[in-house]
Order: structure tokens, then C-alpha cells, then sequence
């Protein structure tokens, strides 16, 4: 039984299946909440999580990095395998960003204790799904808008816009929940 | 607090309760056994094509080697007959042409001029067997161009002194 990350490593270098699935054991859980986050749907999630090991263990001969380098280049496989998924699908309908191209990031604060973190979560799953990836692929998955663009073949100011409106609306919903919560 | 601040500071809160489905690691490892084999798979049909195509270069190279010698050895083998053939039909006209000027002339001079042209013929045309191997075709051709054109050149002089001498003799 291989214990460290190192061993494993070189296990995977030399082919050993066990060293593979140990591999998979390690990062797993991670890879699938990615995936999850953004495809919103278990099966799809574990079969891209799996596709995404299988295409890192290909290229793994000629990787040095550490465990946590791993995880980043086996997620990063991962998020883009499940952005072109839902790509292909046709699940993503971008709402129309025309008048707001040129729209400022004119953030105003939330009042810290309005909402509690349970909600945004609840929040960011109700918006409309160009929002909603686009927020969670650049908030949670550290994806900056131009890798956004080109992963979603649109222009990265049409990615921006969409950020913008999607942050303006789940902050107007959140108020509104808010509200209703105070009325209540 | 600005929402994105709010999002990032909180990032546990978005691990999704949903967990990787029960047997998932069964369902990994059948998943492992067809990628490896279609690993392995692939890497045989690399290395096959690899092969076949290290194999295809080498019998590529020894047909172009041997249709390049043959036709090099083709080729100065036709030059030669041709240089051959050329020469000695011009060494044929210039010893008619001789025959012609040695009208007239004692018998003792004649014997002594057609023994010259005999020795003149039993100089070989082409280069010695044992040196042939060490030269090259161009070479080759070169060496027997000189001895006809020589040879030639010798039995012109000789027509030439005969009729100059005739001509002085009137």
C-alpha cells in the first residue's frame, strides 16, 4: 500500500494500476465537486471526474509537480471537460448583454449579516445558468474571464457582463429575500 | 462586504453535499482496465507504425541505392560503347587516309610506317583491369578519350610528314 503522494506518483509513472486508483482515491472527492458545481448533475459530475483522471494519467509520465499541483492540473482537466459538456448540451443561455457591455463593476457592499452564506449558496443555485457558471467558474474555480471566454467560445466582454449582472442580481435577490424574511 | 469577498471567504460552503455515488471506485476501475488496455493498444500501434515505417525507409533507401548504381553502370557502359564506336571509325578513316598517301611510296618505307601503325594499335583503348577498380566511371572515360584522340593525332602526323616529303620529292 503506498502511502505518500510521491510514492503514488511514481507508481502512476510505471503503469501500476494500483498507484492509479490510489491516484483517483486522493483527489477524487475534489475533482467531483468541481465538476459537480458546474454541472449541477451527479452522473455527469463522477463521469467527468473519472474521463479527467483517465486524460491526466496519460500525460502523467512527464509531470514533477507536488500534491497539490496534481490537483490543480487534474481539476483544471476536469473544469474543462464539464464546461465543454454543458457546452455541447446547450444548457448555457446567456442573457442578452447588449445594453450592458460597457456595464461598471460598481459594487456596492452588502450589509455584512444581511443574508447568511447557506443563502448566497441557495442564491447563486436559483440564477440563471450563464450567471451562475460564469460566477462560480471565476469566484470558486479561480478561472480568470479571458480562460472563461475561451472555454465558453464567447468574448471575454461578454463574459465580464455577464459577471456583473449575475453579481447585481443575486445581491437584488438576496435583498429581497431578505425582505420577505423581515415581513414574515 | 462585497459579495465576491463574501463567496471567496466561504468556499467550504459551496462543497456540494452531493457525494461521488456509492461503487464509484468499482465503476474507476473497470473504467482503469479499458484504458489501459486501450493504452496498451495504442502503444503497440505506435510502435507498429514506427517499425513499418523505419522498415519502409530502409528497403526505400536500398532500391534507390540499387537502381542509382545500376543506372550509373548502365549509363558508362553506353558512354564507353559510344566513345568506342566513335573513335574507331574516325581511327579507321585516318588510316584509309594513310593508305592513300602511301601510294607511291617504296616498299621498305611502307613496311616500316605499317609496322609503326600496328604498335600504334596494340596500345590498349581502356584503362588497365587492375587500376580499373580504383577509378571511377568518369575517370575510366576520360583515360580511353586521351588514348583514341592520341592515337588519332599520331596517325594524322604520320600523313602529314608523308605528303609533305611527296610533296618536297616534286
Amino acid at each position: 500500500m503506498m502511502n505518500n503522494f510521491d510514492e503514488i506518483l511514481a507508481g502512476c509513472k510505471k503503469n501500476n494500476s494500483l498507484a492509479y486508483v490510489q491516484m483517483y482515491r486522493l483527489f477524487c472527492d475534489d475533482i467531483f465537486n468541481s465538476c459537480y458545481r458546474i454541472l449541477g448533475n451527479t452522473e455527469e459530475a463522477e463521469e467527468i471526474t473519472q474521463d479527467s483522471f483517465l486524460k491526466a494519467f496519460e500525460t502523467i509520465k512527464s509531470f514533477s509537480g507536488t500534491r497539490q499541483a496534481m490537483n490543480t492540473y487534474i481539476r483544471r482537466i476536469a473544469i474543462n471537460k464539464s464546461i465543454d459538456e454543458y457546452r455541447k448540451a446547450k444548457r448555457i443561455s446567456f442573457i442578452s448583454t447588449e445594453v450592458f457591455e460597457d456595464v461598471a463593476d460598481d459594487d456596492e457592499e452588502l450589509e455584512t449579516g444581511i443574508v447568511d452564506i447557506d443563502t448566497i449558496v441557495n442564491g447563486i443555485k436559483q440564477l440563471p445558468t450563464g450567471f451562475r457558471l460564469v460566477l462560480t467558474l471565476h469566484l470558486l474555480e479561480e478561472l480568470s474571464f479571458d480562460e472563461i471566454a475561451s472555454q465558453l467560445h464567447i468574448t471575454a466582454s461578454t463574459v465580464r457582463s455577464q459577471y456583473v449582472r449575475g453579481k447585481e442580481k443575486l445581491k437584488n435577490d438576496l435583498i429581497h429575500f431578505n425582505t420577505n424574511k423581515n415581513e414574515n | 462586504m462585497k459579495i465576491e469577498n463574501i463567496i471567496k471567504n466561504n468556499k467550504e460552503a459551496f462543497t456540494s453535499s452531493e457525494m461521488l455515488s456509492e461503487g464509484h471506485e468499482k465503476r474507476f476501475e473497470d473504467k482503469l482496465l479499458l484504458w489501459e488496455a486501450a493504452e496498451q493498444h495504442k502503444k503497440s500501434r505506435i510502435r507498429r507504425i514506427w517499425y513499418s515505417s523505419a522498415a519502409a525507409v530502409i528497403i526505400l533507401s536500398i532500391l534507390l541505392i540499387t537502381v542509382l548504381f545500376i543506372n550509373t553502370k548502365g549509363n558508362t557502359n553506353d558512354e564507353m560503347a559510344e566513345l568506342e564506336m566513335y573513335y574507331n571509325a574516325k581511327i579507321n578513316e585516318e588510316i584509309n587516309k594513310l593508305y592513300g598517301s602511301l601510294e607511291g611510296v617504296d616498299m621498305e618505307t611502307r613496311a616500316e610506317i605499317l609496322l609503326e601503325l600496328e604498335k600504334i594499335n596494340e596500345i590498349p583503348n581502356s584503362i588497365p583491369k587492375d587500376a580499373k577498380n580504383k577509378c571511377i566511371p568518369e575517370k575510366q572515360y576520360a583515360y580511353s578519350q586521351n588514348i583514341y584522340s592520341k592515337k588519332i593525332s599520331t596517325i594524322q602526323r604520320i600523313n602529314n610528314s608523308i605528303k609533305t616529303i611527296k610533296d618536297n620529292e616534286k
